[in-house]
């Protein structure tokens, strides 16, 4: 169940949320706000890289919130991970819209560059606040090879599809799927604790 | 059809990963709709180590700002949504009063009902605006605080390089004084020789006029006039300190006066405005 991921108690206190602030009170979304709207505004600033951009994402995520709260399903998982999957979808959206992806310059792939650890490792206060949690999700993707994490990295984190990466990374489609598919099912295993 | 365990996979680790194809997405939903158990942990597990790849991300929180924005559009949305949600000829048939000879009755209980919706959605209207006003002037507050914050900050970073100033083992210090522009101004000017950092404190100096600047200048000893950097006084600055680095004499003996004039924006290479302050070092 994906509600392990976070307490109980965190989770059933996000959907009692959403069912007030389906019944418009307004409270419940400055509560939901101030829970949620750090990871999400790191997640979008992770994607956008522009304040303002990120800013303006992470309001119409609230806002659709505010508008839509009943469509949350919780077949679909955790509140949180609605949200996260919302913020992360609005992000790509407008990255695709305001064409950020200059495919030939932006996002060539820096052959040195780690996108998962380098934020925490090179960032002693960054490293010294990181949750157990945290600490484990970065020795398990230490876990996968260079080229898993990159298509991990610009799937999730900068909107390509599968057929994208195989154009971007000049690879048949099918090894795409298989090493994706290969780096997820590593990430399972090494997580599955947090998420049985 | 539903897929083999190792295409739902792939699906799955896609639809995880938001890379899932348009034309793969039914595929995808059947395995999970018709893949029973096992099919289903796949999925919950997978989505599961997307949302956990989140936390990888270095945290940063949002501004105050975009909360009370946020709160501001929500309030005006609804404001703007509100309407009468039927029209009097559908609330008379729904309450099954179609026939014409009921009119009279219909039209008087149509007043009075409108009558409480109006008394009610103006009640609203005004809370709804007393919010409003109410979350504005927080805003205005919260912004006014971090004025204040970095105008703080900033002075702080200004008392810290003063201090370091005086620290030094070894500094220079030379009074001056208001002359016949501006009698009541005074300043002094005090560096440290090693580093070539120097604070100038003046006092009730007038404001400049926006295409002025102050200057600086020190007389070497063949007093010749080398400019050493140009300020700004606005109104209310009575006090007014400046920390930067000028390349001063070593030791004031090499130095005959310091001065201050009122000159072009930027500064000139030679002095020519109405001199504010003036004080030679006393070299006992």
């Amino acid at each position: 169940m994906i509600f392990a991921i976070l307490p109980n108690e965190q989770v059933k206190n996000d959907v009692s949320l959403l069912e007030r602030i389906s019944r418009r009170d307004s409270s419940a979304l400055s509560e939901l706000y101030d829970k949620h709207s750090t990871l999400l505004y790191s997640i979008i600033m992770r994607i956008l890289k522009e304040k303002e951009e990120t800013e303006d994402v992470l309001q119409e995520v609230f806002v659709n919130v505010w508008e839509r709260a009943e469509m949350y399903d919780e077949q679909l998982g955790n509140p949180g991970a609605w949200l996260a999957r919302i913020a992360r979808n609005r992000a790509v959206d407008r990255l695709r819209s305001k064409n950020y992806r200059t495919r030939s310059k932006e996002s060539d792939i820096d052959q040195h560059h780690d996108y998962f650890t380098a934020d925490a490792s090179s960032n002693p206060e960054h490293r010294a606040i990181l949750s157990s949690q945290q600490e484990e999700i970065l020795i398990a993707l230490t876990s996968l090879s260079k080229d898993q994490k990159d298509l991990i990295e610009f799937a999730y984190f900068r909107g390509f599809t599968q057929s994208e990466l195989a154009d971007h990374f000049k690879l048949p489609l099918g090894t795409v799927k298989t090493r994706m598919r290969t780096a997820m099912s590593i990430l399972r295993q090494k997580l599955r604790h947090h998420l049985a | 059809m539903i897929p083999e365990k190792e295409q739902f996979e792939e699906l799955c680790s896609a639809y995880a990963l938001g890379a899932l194809e348009e034309e793969e997405r039914s595929l995808f939903e059947e395995g999970l709709k018709n893949g029973g158990d096992e099919y289903r942990k796949i999925f919950e597990e997978s989505v599961g180590v997307s949302y956990l790849l989140n936390t990888s991300v270095k945290k940063v929180a949002p501004s105050p700002l975009v909360k009370a924005r946020l709160l501001k559009k929500i309030h005006k949305k609804d404001k703007q949504s509100f309407s009468f949600p039927l029209s009097f000829e559908q609330i008379a048939l729904s309450l099954g009063f179609g026939n014409p000879r009921y009119g009279f009755i219909i039209s008087l209980l149509m007043l009075i009902v409108v009558a409480e919706i109006g008394t009610y959605a103006y009640l609203m209207y005004e809370d709804a605006e007393q919010r409003e006003n109410q979350l504005a002037a927080y805003e205005t507050k919260l912004m006014d605080q971090q004025r204040r914050f970095v105008a703080l900050q900033t002075e702080l970073q200004q008392k810290e390089a003063i201090l370091n100033v005086l620290q030094s083992p070894k500094i220079e210090m030379v009074l001056m004084s208001g002359q016949q522009v501006n009698p009541a101004g005074y300043g002094k000017i005090i560096w440290d020789p090693a580093r070539k950092v120097a604070v100038l404190h003046v006092s009730k100096l007038p404001a400049v006029p926006s295409d002025k600047d102050y200057q600086l200048w020190y007389l070497d000893k063949n007093k010749k006039p080398v400019s050493a950097g140009v300020f700004a006084v606005t109104a209310g600055d009575e006090n007014y300190f400046k920390v930067s680095e000028v390349p001063l004499p070593d030791s004031k003996k090499d130095i005959s006066a310091f001065a201050i004039t009122i000159e072009s924006k930027g500064g000139v290479p030679q002095p020519t405005g109405a001199m504010y302050l003036l004080g030679t070092p006393n070299v006992n």
